[in-house]
């Protein structure tokens, strides 16, 4: 599976289980649609990091990389990348 | 697994206990009865070093690591019995020098941080509002960017040290953002135009930690103001609340200490018949809490989040002191109630700590939400 497929799915069967699998598309926002509240960043911030074995720092926790799911997708990436 | 502690945090905290017992008591009855601050004691405190105990040297810290400031806090709540002062204390430390040196511009470090460390300065933060106690990212505040400056609209209130604050790190979401991407902190000093204060709330328990209500009325504030970047709010105030929720109930932890302590010689000096499974109970409920608050200083030095081991310490330390407070009266019968034996102010002190830093439900969210259970519930 490709990173963005595993976060999709982790994000409509634990954070949004109202949403199914076609309605969430890459761009669309998930913080200011309320997909992702305080919680939900967390706990896909703990899923990424225990999935892919990655860090990500406090200052990281923003918009620009959990706005939608190509920014957390390009975030993942970059991780491994560097790893 | 290592339970032991270096030679330098068994003396520092040995060092801290007895700097607490001899120097912050002094007229502390009658200072807890007027609700009214300790600035000498906030000063021997600075003095001592526990202001600047986080912070790196560079910015006039003593580079200590979170267990060394766990312990301390803990030492200074076994010999403390000045609760609301180490409470303030605790709020500069966690909720204002800590967001600043982690998410901070080197020019706000070297402008905030050398006189929050010295206690030259005191420090909080101003998340909670009128309407959005519980639910804090739902806050009202607005922050509109201006030409060179952002402009604060909003009330702020249960404001630890506003009364007494020389700056405040101010959450307020930026305008025309919804949800939570346009959060961010600013932070905000004493003296701001439209910035003012209420007089201090008085309080049923840590009456000497000066809370109150913050208003900001077109409060303009330069951009350099602005903590972190636009949108950070939540990093910022995720990041605070588990120093807080790790480091603030050490002192509680400490101050079941002293309480059980003081519960054994009372029982012992009476007739202890049927008494001592509350004595076993405030016993296993202090190490369980140590435990618990241990492992998320441990956490934090290996650079790991511990979101959820710091809720999981909060929620069970604040309610372990809350039971053992009440244990510790029922113990000491008529007497416990009365209050010149200063058994019932730890009830009245405790108590809050189930609100503060996330009440027990807000707790008990995070962890369900870490367990699988996230807002529709579904596992």
């Amino acid at each position: 599976m490709y990173i963005d497929d595993i976060l999709k799915q982790f994000i409509i069967n634990d954070l949004a289980p109202e949403l199914k699998l076609g309605e969430l598309g890459a761009e669309d926002p998930l913080i200011d649609s309320g997909v992702l509240d305080s919680m939900g960043i967390m706990a896909l911030l703990a899923f990424i990091e225990s999935k892919f074995n990655i860090r990500v720092s406090d200052e990281e926790l923003l918009p620009e990389n959990f706005g939608t799911l190509s920014a957390v997708t390009r975030m993942v990436q970059r991780k491994l990348d560097t790893n | 697994m290592d339970f032991s502690f270096t030679a330098e945090q068994a003396r520092l905290q040995e060092a801290a206990a007895a700097f607490a017992r001899e120097e912050l008591h002094a007229g502390y009855l009658e200072r807890e009865e007027r609700g009214e601050f300790d600035r000498a004691g906030w000063n021997k405190c600075a003095d001592f070093g526990i202001q600047r105990m986080p912070l790196p040297r560079k910015y006039g810290g003593e580079d200590r690591d979170p267990l060394t400031c766990l312990l301390v806090m803990q030492a200074l709540g076994y010999g403390c019995r000045d609760a609301g002062l180490l409470f303030s204390i605790n709020s500069h430390i966690w909720t204002c020098e800590m967001p600043i040196l982690h998410f901070g511009t080197e020019q706000q470090k070297e402008k905030y941080l050398p006189p929050l460390a010295r206690g030259s300065i005191v420090g909080g933060h101003a998340m909670t509002e009128p309407g959005s106690g519980s639910d804090a990212f739902s806050l009202r505040a607005r922050a509109i960017l201006s030409g060179d400056r952002y402009v604060l609209n909003g009330t702020k209130t249960f404001i630890t040290n506003a009364p007494i604050a020389d700056i405040l790190i101010v959450f307020a979401r930026l305008e025309e953002t919804r949800g939570l991407s346009g959060l961010s902190a600013f932070i905000v000093e004493k003296g701001a135009p439209g910035f003012s204060v209420g007089k201090p709330f008085g309080k049923m328990g840590l009456r000497t930690s000066p809370i109150g209500e913050v208003v900001l009325e077109d409060c303009a504030v330069p951009i350099a103001s602005r903590l972190g970047r636009e949108g950070a709010g939540v990093a910022i105030f995720n990041a605070e609340m588990e120093w807080e929720r790790g480091c603030l109930f050490a002192s509680q932890l400490g101050a079941m200490e002293y309480q059980l302590e003081r519960c054994i010689r009372h029982t012992r000096g009476g007739n202890p018949s049927g008494e001592e499974s509350r004595l076993v109970d405030m016993k296993m409920r202090i190490e369980l809490a140590r435990l618990m608050l241990y492992k998320v200083a441990w956490m934090k030095m290996q650079g790991r989040r511990a979101p959820v081991e710091a809720s999981i310490a909060k929620l069970y330390a604040s309610e372990s002191y809350v039971a053992s407070s009440l244990d510790a009266i029922l113990l000491h019968g008529g007497s416990g109630c009365i209050c010149k034996t200063e058994v019932e102010r730890d009830l009245r002190d405790a108590v809050a700590g189930r609100i503060y830093s996330g009440t027990s439900e807000i707790q008990r969210n995070i962890i369900a939400g870490w367990l699988g259970f996230l807002q529709g519930g579904k596992p």
